[in-house]
């Protein structure tokens, strides 16, 4: 996936949360799936249902290293949690 | 007959004496309904038609004319009704979150000790229901939509040396028969307490989650537990949260911010019963 490809969360009114300081539970009603997130993942996941983001982005934004957010945009993606923003 | 059990009217039909004596002695607080009037479950339990009947005699559960489970042997009849009513209600009350889990009342306040292998979870329930704790349900924490959880009373079902760790502990406790050589061991029931059985339309507010552990000889230790872990092992243990969707995972996530969560290991009932008693004090 080329670094600057744009996603986005699938449909933020499909996705549920519950959110404690440190680790947050994501219900994606699209896939009946249940996910346990740590707070980088939860941080990216919100910054991706506010509008599209590319791994170059989000790394700046998070203040992650972006080969670290591509494997976590990758994991999303095979999730079913986040799309292309084309 | 129909009987009223919890929230949940059942029909039963059957002509058999071995489970019409223990429905008589165990359901004997329950109320019965007229027989002509609606059921939420209809089972019937019948001895079929087969040559073994003569010298092997044997006994099917049924609900809504179709038969459900193997045929079992006639005289454990009544494990096999209580094993089909449980298999009934897991399959169809949906406007429940079903907890896979022991809940019992003090104060108006719920304790909800999930179901583990190895947790000791009837065991516990019988003491602490013999203990001055009330009865909800050994087997399904029914969540309804408001977050409230409704009881189910029914007889308790124990296990092998359980029978008799609960005869010991708790001398007043009515048992009946015992079942050798079920699926599960020998089983025998605890009857419910008459207060658990009189006030089974009080519902109760979630307060604890409690996962509890036996550990023969153990001491007893009552450790907090992060939301998340409580919250997915409470998820996954339920028999319809996947079914419920997105209603399942906002009932859960409710349970979760009402109630306080921990992990329970325990060696000794009387330790437990101190436990308990002090975190509702």
């Amino acid at each position: 996936m080329p670094r600057s490809a744009r996603w986005r969360l699938i449909d933020a009114e499909r996705i549920l949360w519950e959110r404690w300081p440190d680790e947050c539970i994501v219900y994606n009603d699209l896939s009946g799936q249940t996910h346990l997130l740590n707070v980088s993942a939860a941080a990216a996941l919100e910054l991706l249902g506010a509008g599209g983001e590319s791994a170059e982005t989000l790394g700046e934004k998070l203040n992650v290293d972006s080969a670290e957010i591509e494997r976590l945009l990758q994991e999303f993606d095979q999730l079913g949690l986040i799309e292309p923003d084309e | 007959m129909v009987l009223g059990v919890g929230p949940f009217q059942v029909r039963i039909r059957a002509r058999i004496a071995a489970l019409t004596g223990f429905l008589s002695r165990m359901y004997r607080d329950f109320p019965l309904h007229p027989p002509d009037g609606f059921a939420d479950i209809r089972v019937r339990l019948y001895r079929p038609r087969s040559w073994r009947r003569y010298f092997q005699p044997q006994v099917c559960f049924e609900r809504d004319g179709k038969r459900i489970f193997h045929p079992f042997p006639l005289s454990h009849a009544p494990p096999l009704f209580e094993w089909g009513l449980n298999w009934c209600i897991a399959t169809r009350a949906h406007q429940y979150l079903m907890l896979h889990a022991a809940v019992l009342e003090r104060g108006g306040r719920a304790l909800i000790l999930p179901a583990t292998p190895g947790s000791g979870k009837s065991t516990l329930c019988a003491a602490l229901m013999h203990r001055g704790w009330r009865l909800l349900s050994d087997e399904f924490g029914l969540v309804r939509e408001d977050g409230r959880l409704d009881p189910l009373p029914r007889p308790i079902p124990l296990k092998n040396e359980s029978i008799g760790v609960i005869r010991a502990f708790a001398p007043e406790a009515e048992l009946g028969p015992e079942f050798p050589k079920t699926r599960k061991g020998t089983v025998a029931h605890v009857k419910p307490t008459g207060a658990s059985v009189r006030r089974m339309e009080e519902s109760a507010v979630p307060a604890w989650i409690v996962f509890p552990r036996f550990q023969r000889d153990a001491r007893a230790v009552l450790e907090p537990v992060p939301a998340s872990y409580a919250f997915l092992r409470l998820a996954y243990n339920a028999f319809n949260y996947e079914v419920l969707g997105a209603e399942g995972f906002r009932r859960v996530g409710r349970l979760i911010r009402r109630c306080r969560h921990f992990n329970f290991s325990y060696g000794r009932l009387e330790d437990a019963i101190e436990i308990f008693d002090s975190l509702a004090s």
